[in-house]
């Protein structure tokens, strides 16, 4: 017997005292889990390779599955994307130059890793349509000072690599690619990875390939990456400081194991993005973001836009779906140029970036959410669009935002 | 510290070590939590509350994240280290280019006294103007912090993370390394243990937010996560 919506009406809402949708929460986290024997296998052979005092093995080899899979000569392991983005800058930037430009709209931590590195973040306005930093948005900031440029692949695409990179040539700029959620992506053939001086990416549980915690870099230069390791091991470059942060062989361990998986994973992921655009396809206040076959996606991330249609707030909506356990989360609710920071940054108007930063809602994914699950959110957002004056003066009396 | 041992790496208990560690990762693949919101990091915290004695203990995924994260949240100007400089310390300290590091004058190789390091320049220095104060002990860190230095309005911290794990009498803070040499290479972990509970949310708000029981404005933030893996084997080495 299939499933029964039951929320007949809004006081059935857990939002408003109603019995969640869910016993336990769906997270917007891939969380990926790996065959365990594959992952007991290759920590086996870790943990009696280290006993016997053998060395270079686990770590080593999943450098060089990461550089056959990303189809590039160098790959460099860290113990996070945060730490292996801050030695990749560190070893790029322009010597004697002081800023880094960077999209506002990202990583909640992105201009703290400049900051660490002793980088001014140089914020720029991203695209409306793609979500990140293009040509026109980082050429319009980049000055006598500029030491590098970050671009970011948007959660639902790609960034405009050919663009960016004709740019930084152009002015003779480094340019850094933030690849953490384009693994699995191409772009005109080429798998994302080989674009730019250096990409970077994690392997976080919440990302494509699940290592525990990890992160890595891709490059086509030799000296990058002997400046790369040398910055893991301690060693001061050029003066500056080592990034001393080595991925473990246990994170190793669970990334191979994860890599092995990830074509599974990402049909599985499809599958996921299928049932949403079936069960959304009838709300006209909510858009799903779409992804392009041309970039052979990972279809990890699920975002919808919050249209004028919609009769809550975007605040409202996270609320409405985390009481039901559902762990909807607000994109980028605060943009970098917003925070107050304890470094110095440059901060310009950035108006498209703050009218985004309203407007988009990433809903559950990943291994722990079922295309069962996605159908009862989906009939729960179409309750609630057409319940939705009723929730609206609902929220107003309990003075919900 | 009694309440720790390493955990046995002899060849005929190697098995029985693999066992007890495939166990571990059984069960964090049936629980799926892999990072520090996972049973095993919060059991862990719990387990080095009672270990340390100390109110408040914030995990980490790196000894050397960690002494970057302790430096950042305390702001110091001058950092008054009693003993040898460990490796990860000396490695964190070349992002505070501003800090005055003030040392024995003899482990710089100068006549005895004490010393200041300020961008590789040493002079003689006064230790009683510093801020905090960091022992790394090849004596027993409460000698250090009552005998050596007059610093009652410094900030105490031992730092044993290239020594055994071991008591932390007189520190305000205790900076600790896990799975140091235990199983793996590099699995690598460490813990911030304090009384202070604006320094404890301060640190959780750097590391991830997760735990934290008010967010407070830090001046950067880290990616200091540490993981459901590094937990567990850390489990294990405790008595």
């Amino acid at each position: 017997m299939g499933w029964v919506f039951m929320k007949k009406t809004i006081g059935d809402l857990a939002v408003f005292g109603g019995d969640p949708v869910f016993d336990k929460i769906r997270p917007v986290s891939n969380l990926a889990r790996p065959d365990i024997e594959v992952f007991l296998s290759f920590l086996k052979k870790s943990f009696y390779m280290a006993s016997s005092g053998d060395s270079d093995g686990i770590v080593t080899l999943l450098e060089k599955k990461l550089a056959s899979f990303h189809e590039v000569p160098y790959c460099v392991t860290f113990n996070s994307g945060f730490w292996a983005l801050a030695a990749a800058m560190s070893s790029l930037a322009k010597p004697g130059l002081t800023e880094v430009v960077m999209p506002s709209l990202t990583y909640r931590r992105m201009a703290d890793i400049a900051g660490w590195v002793g980088l001014k973040p140089h914020f720029c306005e991203v695209d409306p349509l793609r979500l990140t930093n293009t040509v026109s948005c980082v050429a319009a900031c980049i000055n006598e000072q500029t030491a590098l440029v970050l671009g970011v692949h948007p959660v639902n695409g790609l960034a405009d690599i050919d663009g960016l990179t004709a740019l930084a040539l152009e002015r003779g700029i480094p340019l850094i690619f933030d690849s953490v959620e384009s693994v699995y992506e191409v772009n005109r053939n080429c798998r994302i990875g080989s674009f730019g001086e250096a990409e970077v990416f994690s392997l976080g549980a919440s990302k494509l390939i699940n290592g525990f915690e990890g992160g890595y870099v891709t490059t086509a230069s030799p000296e990058l990456a002997e400046e790369l390791r040398a910055q893991r091991s301690g060693m001061k470059v050029r003066g500056r400081p080592a990034v001393k942060a080595p991925i473990s062989e246990v994170h190793a361990a669970m990334a191979l194991a994860s890599l092995q998986d990830i074509d599974a994973q990402v049909l599985k992921n499809r599958n996921r993005y299928l049932c949403y655009q079936e069960g959304l396809k009838d709300i006209k206040g909510l858009r799903l973001l779409e992804f392009s076959v041309n970039d052979r996606p990972g279809y990890k991330n699920i975002m919808v836009e919050v249209l004028l249609g919609w009769p809550l707030s975007r605040e409202q909506t996270v609320q409405m779906l985390n009481a039901e356990k559902i762990l909807a989360r607000s994109y980028y609710p605060q943009p970098l140029h917003t925070r107050d920071m304890g470094y110095p940054s440059v901060m310009p108007p950035l108006p498209i970036t703050e009218k985004l930063a309203n407007d988009f809602i990433l809903l559950p994914c990943g291994e722990q959410v079922s295309c069962g699950d996605i159908e009862k959110i989906c009939e729960l957002l179409v309750f609630v669009e057409r319940e939705g004056l009723q929730i609206c003066r609902q929220f107003q009396m309990k003075g919900h935002v | 510290m009694s309440g720790f041992h390493a955990f046995q790496q002899s060849e005929s208990g190697m098995d029985s070590s693999w066992m007890a560690i495939e166990s571990v990762f059984r069960g964090i693949f049936e629980r799926e939590y892999y990072t520090e919101t996972g049973p095993l990091v919060r059991s862990l915290e719990q387990r080095l509350r009672g270990a340390t004695g100390f109110d408040h203990v914030v995990c980490i995924g790196s000894v050397w994240v960690a002494h970057l994260m302790l430096l950042d949240a305390l702001d110091l100007q001058r950092l008054w280290i009693a003993g040898p400089v460990s490796v990860h310390l000396q490695s964190a300290l070349a992002f505070f280019s501003k800090v005055r590091v003030v040392t024995e004058a003899s482990s710089l190789g100068a006549v005895a006294g004490h010393a200041a390091v300020c961008n590789g320049a040493l002079a003689q220095d006064n230790p009683t103007e510093v801020q905090w104060a960091l022992a790394s002990p090849a004596t027993p860190a409460s000698s250090w912090f009552t005998n050596e230095l007059h610093l009652e309005s410094s900030i105490r911290v031992l730092d044993t993370s290239d020594l055994p794990l071991q008591t932390s009498g007189g520190a305000d803070v205790h900076l600790g390394a896990l799975n140091r040499k235990q199983h793996f290479r590099d699995l690598d972990g460490a813990y911030l243990a304090t009384n202070d509970i604006d320094l404890a949310d301060r640190l959780r708000t750097m590391r991830s937010s997760s735990g934290v029981s008010r967010l407070l404005p830090v001046k950067k933030t880290v990616n200091g996560r540490m993981s459901e893996a590094q937990a567990g084997i850390a489990l294990l080495s405790l008595a």
